[in-house]
């Protein structure tokens, strides 16, 4: 039997069929997580704004053309989640008490770095730690064009702008990236041909 | 950089981010779970109130400090309001112990999970948390630039107006009320937080011993402390002691969360004399 499509599974899914929408987030999950986990920095924290993420589009599936695909879609609320997110730990956080550690093992071991495990790995860590510098206009273009790999069209559906703007917001981003992985990060130097 | 150059270190950065190892993608027990309820759920009211969503994992007969490592698997799902809640068994790490963790422990006791002892194990008293939060203002205040009506208790008939007043947005807005001690204005008696339906925060909360209850007719949720409140962000861990007992219910979509070292009968008659 020929595989539903994805149309087809949100048709389905908005009829109520509860398989017809877990075949969609299986799909759609990886994209989710990982730009989460990109975003926030924490695998808990990701898997809580996936969640939130998927919830959301359900509720809202019945707004949701189904003539486009889904995955901008949900990446779209996904990002918009993880930003609120941050924003509200920032501000809870200066009013928790009681202990505070700073943990920079758990950090290597959030996001599942392997022992032993060629440069390549390592590399794409110290990339991902230069990326987290920039600002978060710029994290997210380059999460999405390179880390998620997202055309031009993708990405602009995400961010809601247009591909040109796209273009122009990679553009600087890469620039900045560039200059911060000149001054912090020589070790990826080579890598990157700077 | 001209043209080609740009080109080819995109090209370079996309061959490096496609090396880059993500933590496996977990399971989607819990969305499974989430989604069920509100499957067939298409009020407007329900709609906003899920857009605020407080994760408060209750972790009951377990380890308090097993889940930062292992994700506890749901066995319910309660909602009150904005707050989720999810019961959960949580699966104790190996080579750890269940803490014991009397009323008067401090978190200077606490490892993490790798047996790890805290940079820092500070203990301020209760109030210094007040002074930590931001948005302070008067009641009045509040009240103009809330989405809703703040309601006051009348019980205990001593209590009074509060001493401290918090108005935050978190998507919506978030009231937080404290009463200090008379007895000892360091120590704060009691504080009531007043969740607009459309507010955002994201928490995980251990808990020794939930129960439910009712306020007003409205079903409920107490929660017994001391537990550890976690938040995680990057390489950021902080832990919160919540000595306090917790009652969380919702009425006319906003929800309230007493905290306070009252009894249970107690807490349901602060809550049940809002006005």
């Amino acid at each position: 039997m020929e595989p539903l499509s994805e149309v087809e599974l949100i048709s389905r899914a908005r009829a109520g069929d509860g398989g017809a929408w877990e075949k969609l987030m299986r799909d759609e999950l990886p994209a989710v997580f990982r730009l989460a986990y990109l975003l926030l920095g924490d695998a808990d924290d990701a898997e809580d704004v996936a969640q939130e993420a998927f919830i959301r589009a359900y509720r809202a599936l019945d707004r949701f053309d189904a003539s486009r695909p889904l995955r901008p879609w949900l990446l779209r609320i996904t990002s918009n989640l993880a930003r609120n997110q941050r924003r509200s730990i920032g501000r809870y956080l200066g009013a928790l008490q009681r202990l505070v550690w700073s943990d920079p093992e758990a950090l290597n071991s959030a996001q599942g770095r392997v022992a032993g495990s060629g440069p390549g790995p390592e590399e794409a860590h110290d990339l991902w730690q230069a990326v987290r510098r920039l600002g978060s206009t710029d994290q997210e273009i380059i999460y999405l064009r390179f880390f998620l790999d997202l055309s031009e069209a993708e990405a602009a559906r995400v961010t809601k702008v247009a591909a040109g703007t796209v273009k122009s917001r990679t553009h600087r981003a890469l620039e900045r990236l560039r200059a911060v992985v000149e001054r912090e990060f020589p070790s990826l130097r080579e890598s990157l041909g700077s | 950089m001209n043209d080609q150059s740009a080109d080819r270190y995109a090209e370079r950065v996309r061959s490096l981010a496609g090396a880059f190892l993500y933590p496996p993608t977990p399971d989607l027990a819990m969305a499974r779970q989430l989604r069920l309820p509100h499957a067939g759920a298409r009020r407007p009211v329900l709609r906003r109130r899920l857009a605020w969503v407080a994760i408060v994992v209750l972790v009951a007969a377990a380890s308090l400090l097993a889940v930062p490592q292992a994700r506890a698997a749901v066995v319910r799902l309660i909602r009150i309001g904005v707050v989720r809640i999810f019961l959960t068994e949580s699966p104790q790490a190996p080579g750890t112990q269940a803490p014991d963790f009397p009323v008067t422990a401090t978190p200077a006791a606490i490892q993490d999970t790798d047996g790890r002892a805290p940079i820092s194990t500070r203990t301020p008293p209760l109030r210094s948390a007040l002074d930590e939060l931001s948005g302070e203002t008067t009641l009045e205040q509040a009240q103009s630039q809330a989405e809703f009506r703040i309601r006051l208790p009348t019980y205990p008939s001593d209590l009074g107006p509060p001493d401290r007043v918090f108005l935050q947005d978190q998507g919506g807005s978030v009231v937080i009320l404290a009463w200090l001690s008379p007895d000892d204005p360091e120590t704060v008696r009691l504080t009531l937080h007043e969740l607009s339906s459309d507010s955002w925060g994201n928490k995980k909360v251990q808990l020794e011993t939930v129960t439910t209850t009712t306020v007003d007719g409205h079903p409920a949720v107490w929660a017994v402390g001391p537990y550890i409140l976690i938040y995680r962000n990057g390489d950021l861990v902080q832990v919160r002691l919540v000595e306090g007992h917790v009652l969380i219910w919702e009425s006319a979509s906003v929800t309230y969360r007493v905290e306070s070292d009252l009894t249970l009968e107690e807490a349901i008659q602060v809550a049940e004399s809002l006005e």
